[in-house]
């Protein structure tokens, strides 16, 4: 379960207002909004990657925001995170990418890490890519990369930041699935940041939608087309011509 | 902790806002611009953040270190961390190799520059060159090889370590390790920062004897000072090797330390890492003549 | 006015491009789709030299690109301008300055000259409000607006974009095709966009080029792609998981 309490969030300038969102367990979480919305902030601050300005975050039994680092730490053992640039470590090939967290948080022998990169490599779709490193990949494999270590330590809370941009349309339904199906297997909580609005929805169980640092609407898919604000809606259909 | 809004309904507690003003928007371009960390900058309409919840202070939540916390936590980590005895070998092997002819040459131009000089105003003053050499390489064990290579490494290894740390920083890199729950300063600093305190001092004493032996060829072409009346250590005693060897472990424990400060702490993008890496080399520039001030004040409290 | 005649290229032992024909007409949208990884973005940086192909030939006009020096090429990249997937502005200039860049550069106009150039193209992809902005204040749909003004200072014949609306919200991209629509049908700029955004591709594109394992797997219309019987394509324009396209 995540939960946040009137979280607020600034830099220089301020980037979250007052958002109180609340991811029930075991749900996939939709959250979508126009670019530069905050989408990408709350994730990281639901890490606690970043200090809150107000307000409180909670996660499963841990309350991120008073949280010490040994807490933390903890706390990301249970964790997994896509970034929006991916963030793979550019000194390192493909295979030492994604058995990282393997080996950082799970004490996991080089044996059997490499065992389970390989898997983890065939099912986003990059077999045999072990060696590669990073600069040497295409925009949509290195998302896939980075899907695939942040996903292999089963991790009961997964946060997705973009996991399709830059994909082909098969592809991108492929991991959408992929990533559908893990959370059903091991129960996760899943949230997923996505531009790809048609088919984040389709795999959604609840959804949530920013704009300019506010959470404007929140719930189950269902209540997403009955819901009347003209932004949410302008923004669900896609058009142009609308208070946005 | 329970939801505040039922699910499913538009947040009451968000009223409608427009994009930001542009007063708004020009105060916070300012506020970029002046890099100034301020508070929050009021929006027309938003509600007071921390009303409904107290202003939280976070102490686990990861924001840049000084470079003193920097310090502080690496040498935690010397004593806490897993054993890196590899990854130090491969930053000792790339300071030391990236560094060791630059270091060579420069030591080199510096040993005759200064005994040439040195000579000079010698021959006006006293014509007699037997202590050209015992003065010289009292300097040198003292204080002069250990600060000029310290301020070369910093250009070289600081900028380095800052660029690195720096582009780490701003494509998310850090937060990635974070989330693997590693701390950067282990993972990234504490292996650069043995390896650079170990090279530093390896260094110095390669390049600080080439500057010897350069001062020494000088002192012979344009003194006609005999090598074996040159190199005298008469004046250098166990204070002086102390007070040197004290430099260069500090040099080498500063150049990282505060170039992987400025680095963790680069933001926005190519910009931020360029001001990042400027701000490493000035400020280990600056550390290192402090610390030669210190230092050499110490050693004159301690050994004279 | 563009043509690919059998053009293949490997890089190592990974055979990306396995002789690609095709012709692109002056002032047409013409929409190159494809898996991602299959070589769309390698075959487009061809055009303007930044590639050397194995084999084949290239034309740009009357120009035949391959066997091209870079000074030669300067001109080819004056007529045929690129728009990055990430934008690539310049973070510490402002939009005008960035749109006047390549006009202070190529043509040593005076800075005053420079920026009223730059105020016209800023205004053709209607964001002259914002020409005193910084990069870093806008989002990345604004961003992608004022690349797209940068492409067209110099007066080119054809722009290519290497996938303009990935990683933009429903809304912006479907401006930004509007755009590259309105950018065809004004100015008569030839548009060869790389894309796998199944909307753009049917609103906007005039024909399509579908890469498949390195080679044009169909090349037509859209209503010539949705008609296609090619199962492959089916599956790529639905967009679904299962079918036997390898990826």
């Amino acid at each position: 379960m995540i939960l946040t309490e009137h979280l607020s969030l600034a830099f220089e300038r301020p980037v979250l207002h007052d958002v109180s969102l609340s991811v029930p367990s075991g749900s996939l979480f939709g959250l979508f909004g126009p670019g530069a919305s905050g989408k990408s902030v709350l994730l990281k601050a639901l890490a606690g990657l970043l200090p809150a300005t107000a307000g409180s975050i909670a996660v499963d039994d841990t309350i991120v925001t008073s949280a010490d680092e040994h807490q933390l730490f903890d706390l990301r053992r249970r964790m997994g995170m896509l970034f929006q640039n991916n963030a793979l470590f550019d000194f390192m090939s493909v295979a030492e990418n994604v058995a990282f967290p393997l080996r950082q948080l799970l004490d996991v022998s080089a044996e059997e890490a490499r065992e389970r990169v390989s898997q983890r490599l065939t099912r986003v779709g990059l077999p045999g890519f072990e060696s590669r490193m990073p600069a040497g990949l295409s925009g949509g494999q290195k998302k896939r990369v980075g899907v695939a270590r942040a996903s292999i330590t089963q991790a009961k809370v997964l946060l997705y930041d973009e996991p399709c941009a830059g994909l082909d349309p098969v592809s991108s339904q492929k991991l959408f699935e992929l990533l559908r199906n893990e959370q059903r297997e091991h129960g996760s909580t899943v949230v997923i940041v996505s531009s790809d609005l048609e088919r984040l929805l389709a795999i959604s169980d609840h959804v949530g939608m920013m704009l300019d640092g506010r959470l404007i609407f929140q719930g189950p898919i269902d209540n997403l087309y009955t819901c009347d604000d003209p932004y949410v809606r302008q923004f669900v259909r896609g058009e142009t011509d609308g208070p946005l | 902790m329970a939801p505040s809004d039922p699910p499913g309904s538009p947040a009451p507690s968000s009223p409608r806002h427009k994009a930001p003003s542009s007063a708004a928007r020009a105060s916070a371009t300012a506020a970029r611009r002046s890099m100034s960390p301020v508070g929050l900058p009021q929006l027309p309409n938003a509600p007071v953040p921390g009303a409904a919840a107290p202003r939280v202070k976070s102490r686990g939540v990861s924001q840049p270190l000084g470079a003193y916390r920097t310090l502080t936590r690496t040498l935690y980590f010397c004593v806490n961390g897993r054993p890196a005895l590899r990854t130090v070998m491969g930053y000792m092997y790339t300071i030391g190799n990236q560094s060791l002819i630059f270091l060579a040459v420069v030591m080199s131009f510096i040993g005759m520059i200064v005994v040439y000089q040195g000579g000079l105003q010698l021959l006006r003053v006293i014509p007699d060159m037997s202590q050209l050499g015992a003065t010289y390489l009292e300097l040198l064990v003292k204080d002069l090889a250990a600060t000029i290579c310290a301020l070369m490494l910093a250009t070289r290894v600081g900028a380095g370590i800052a660029a690195e740390l720096g582009s780490m920083t701003v494509t998310e890199q850090i937060d990635a390790l974070r989330m693997c729950a590693t701390d950067p300063i282990d993972y990234l600093v504490r292996p650069r920062f043995l390896a650079s305190i170990v090279m530093t001092v390896v260094l110095v004493i390669v390049a600080g004897t080439l500057a010897g032996l350069s001062g020494m060829w000088t002192a012979e072409a344009f003194f006609q000072v005999r090598p074996s009346v040159f190199v005298n250590f008469d004046q250098v005693d166990l204070g002086d090797v102390c007070v040197g060897l004290c430099k260069c472990v500090a040099y080498g424990a500063a150049i990282p330390i505060i170039s992987a400060s400025s680095g963790l702490s680069a933001r926005g993008g190519s910009e931020g890492v360029g001001s990042a890496t400027t701000r490493a080399v000035v400020n280990c520039s600056l550390a290192i003549i402090v610390l030669d001030f210190v230092i050499t004040s110490l050693g004159y409290v301690v050994f004279e | 006015m563009i043509s690919f005649r059998q053009v293949s290229k490997s890089f190592g032992p990974k055979q990306v491009l396995r002789g690609v024909s095709f012709d692109v007409e002056r002032g047409e949208v013409f929409f190159i789709v494809g898996a991602s990884g299959v070589g769309k973005s390698v075959l487009i940086k061809h055009l303007i030299g930044l590639l050397r192909p194995d084999g084949g030939e290239i034309w740009f006009g009357d120009r035949e690109v391959t066997g091209l020096s870079e000074e030669e090429l300067f001109p080819i990249r004056k007529r045929c301008a690129m728009v990055f997937q990430h934008s690539t502005l310049f973070d510490s200039m402002t939009c005008i300055d960035n749109v006047a860049l390549p006009l202070r550069q190529h043509q040593r106009l005076d800075p005053t000259t420079a920026r009223s150039r730059a105020m016209e193209r800023l205004e053709q992809v209607h964001m002259e409000a914002f020409a005193e902005r910084f990069p870093a204040e806008l989002g990345d749909g604004l961003k992608k607006r004022v690349a797209i003004a940068r492409a067209l200072t110099l007066d080119p014949e054809a722009i290519l974009f290497d996938e303009p609306t990935t990683s933009l919200d429903a809304i912006n991209a479907r401006r930004v095709d509007k755009l590259i629509h309105e950018l065809s049908q004004r100015l008569g700029v030839t548009c060869i966009v790389v894309s796998h955004d199944l909307v753009s591709i049917f609103s906007i594109a005039q024909r399509i080029a579908m890469l498949y394992q390195g080679e044009l797997l169909l090349l037509g219309t859209p209503a010539e792609f949705k008609a296609s019987p090619n199962p492959i394509v089916q599956q790529f324009i639905h967009g679904r998981a299962e079918g036997p396209m390898q990826v």
